[in-house]
């Protein structure tokens, strides 16, 4: 029985990704409740397909090494155009994100095709947990401790702009850098968690546990808390079950984190209906 | 007018000077050449019909619009967005209620003002946390989540977030509208207490009865000022008609 579960980390190769797999888990949850409360869901997953384009040209560039400087290169350009037209006109946000990501998505696949990598298409979009470099890992290892070491020391700040940015500025935060940094935080994530499960997957990890942890929780604190174990649980069991059904990790743990959301949205209604229905019993 | 600073800067001057302040959405004008002053512990209505320009008021003092003139507070001719000591609670509330926070952390963000980046509270936060929750009758749901109170209940959160903030003046828009008259009875009576203890409040209404019978002051306004004394005196008829039209 023990097996079935450490067979899949007994190679070099499946450690690093399972180490990954660890560093995501944790990170996920931490800025996702962030972009969930925020709305910048759309935001964060325009920032992991406009990474590609990144990933290409500092391939071209620079060689393997540099592709994920190149990913949050491009993710923080991507920002910079979107804040640049929501700012000075009055477009919406969704449709501003929609038409320049899917630009930026657009070059990087042309960019592909042009660049001579020995990186499969496939593996960007979907994730390539097991050709993470011991380069790609030590990036990753400092982004996370950069986006952990803000929330973390930020952690009420944050809620309180997320509260209400309006009354967080009157009591002397500065609401506009934290908005930035937030975003760049995003950008650096999103480059993590590409490594894991893909660009077209990102938002599953980013956005998915934190969501979930929201059915079930009633702090922002707890959120975090409760997302980072479903997160754990999530990227773990699907790292697990891809290997002995042989398909690939990253979009089996896309898979898992949608199918607990649900799970849990069911789960979270029957208990409240419940709960409802034994209360008006007593009365 | 050139404001005084001397007067100002002593113990007895107003808490808040307002001296020649317009708003302008535009080429709209909202807000004409507004001119008064508040006094330490005043509780002033601030009275006009909808469209006069109360919200703008209330928000150009709170540092949430641009406006031209001055606004003194304390003694200190402030900078646009430099309004740490004014309390404000807006006419609809600009806090997303759908938010994962208990009620005690909400009132602790008005504690922020006191703190700087990475901010912890300490003692003196928390007690003053329960006494403002106290003081508008919420201690008993101080942990439950804000998206689980009625709408009532988490205004006067707000009221409480304010309160912790401990200014020297409190901005109140519409506080007593949308509220039952024995719960804006009691609001009031919260500000003739905290006036008692030296703070002032600015409280916009529409409401010409609930001023005349629950206020000593009040300035009234159309885009320019057009009263400013004991209600019961100045709201006559011809004011009113003046108020409240537009």
């Amino acid at each position: 029985m023990i097996d079935f579960f450490l067979d899949p980390f007994s190679s070099s190769f499946s450690q690093r990704g399972a180490l990954v797999c660890l560093l995501v888990a944790v990170l996920a949850p931490s800025i996702g409740v962030w972009i969930i409360h925020r709305q910048l869901s759309y935001m964060a997953d325009a920032m992991s397909h406009s990474t590609l384009v990144g990933v290409a040209l500092s391939f071209a560039l620079f060689g393997r090494g540099a592709i994920l400087i190149g990913a949050l290169a491009a993710g923080l350009t991507v920002t910079l155009i979107i804040a640049y037209f929501t700012q000075k006109s009055a477009l919406p946000r969704d449709a501003v994100i929609a038409v320049v990501a899917s630009g930026f998505f657009a070059c990087g696949i042309i960019a592909l095709s042009r660049v001579d990598t020995n990186i499969s298409l496939n593996h960007l979009l979907f994730g390539q947990l097991l050709t993470v470099t011991a380069s790609d890992l030590r990036i990753i290892m400092v982004l996370v401790v950069i986006v952990l070491l803000y929330v973390t020391s930020n952690f009420r700040d944050l809620t309180f702009v997320t509260l209400d940015p309006l009354h967080a500025r009157q009591v002397g935060i500065a609401v506009a850098r934290q908005t930035s940094v937030i975003l760049i935080l995003i950008a650096m994530s999103v480059v993590v968690c590409i490594s894991a499960i893909g660009i077209v997957l990102t938002v599953s990890l980013l956005i998915g546990p934190a969501l979930s942890a929201r059915l079930v929780t009633s702090t922002i604190a707890q959120q975090v808390l409760a997302g980072t174990g479903l997160a754990l649980f999530q990227v773990f069991t699907g790292f697990v079950v891809s290997y002995h059904l042989d398909v690939a990790p990253g979009p089996t743990i896309a898979v898992l984190g949608t199918a607990m959301f649900l799970l849990i949205y069911l789960v979270a209604s029957l208990v409240r209906t419940d709960l409802r229905i034994t209360r008006q019993a007593h009365h | 007018m050139l404001l005084n600073d001397a007067a100002l800067n002593s113990p007895s001057g107003p808490v808040l000077s307002v001296a020649r302040l317009s708003v302008s959405y535009g080429s709209i004008r909202a807000l004409d050449d507004i001119n008064f002053d508040i006094g330490v512990g005043e509780v002033v209505a601030l009275i006009g019909a909808n469209g006069a320009g109360k919200s703008s008021l209330l928000k150009a003092l709170a540092g949430q619009i641009r406006h031209t003139g001055d606004v003194v507070i304390g003694g200190r001719n402030c900078h646009h967005l430099d309004r740490h000591v004014v309390g404000y609670i807006p006419q609809v509330s600009s806090a997303d209620h759908s938010f994962p926070i208990r009620v005690r952390d909400v009132v602790l963000s008005g504690r922020r003002r006191f703190g700087r980046l990475g901010f912890r509270p300490g003692h003196t936060d928390i007690a003053a946390v329960e006494s403002c929750l106290e003081q508008v009758g919420l201690a008993d749901l101080a942990d439950r989540p804000l998206s689980n109170l009625s709408g009532g209940q988490q205004q006067r959160v707000m009221l409480a977030r304010a309160l912790a903030q401990e200014t020297d003046i409190l901005l109140l828009d519409e506080a007593a509208s949308g509220v039952d008259e024995r719960r804006a009875d009691a609001l009031i009576d919260t500000f003739d207490m905290l006036a008692d203890r030296g703070k002032s409040v600015l409280i916009s209404s529409h409401n010409v009865a609930f001023v005349k019978r629950r206020f000593k002051r009040c300035i009234g306004i159309n885009t320019s000022l057009l009263t400013d004394g004991n209600p019961s005196e100045v709201l006559d008829a011809d004011t009113l008609t003046s108020l409240l039209s537009k």
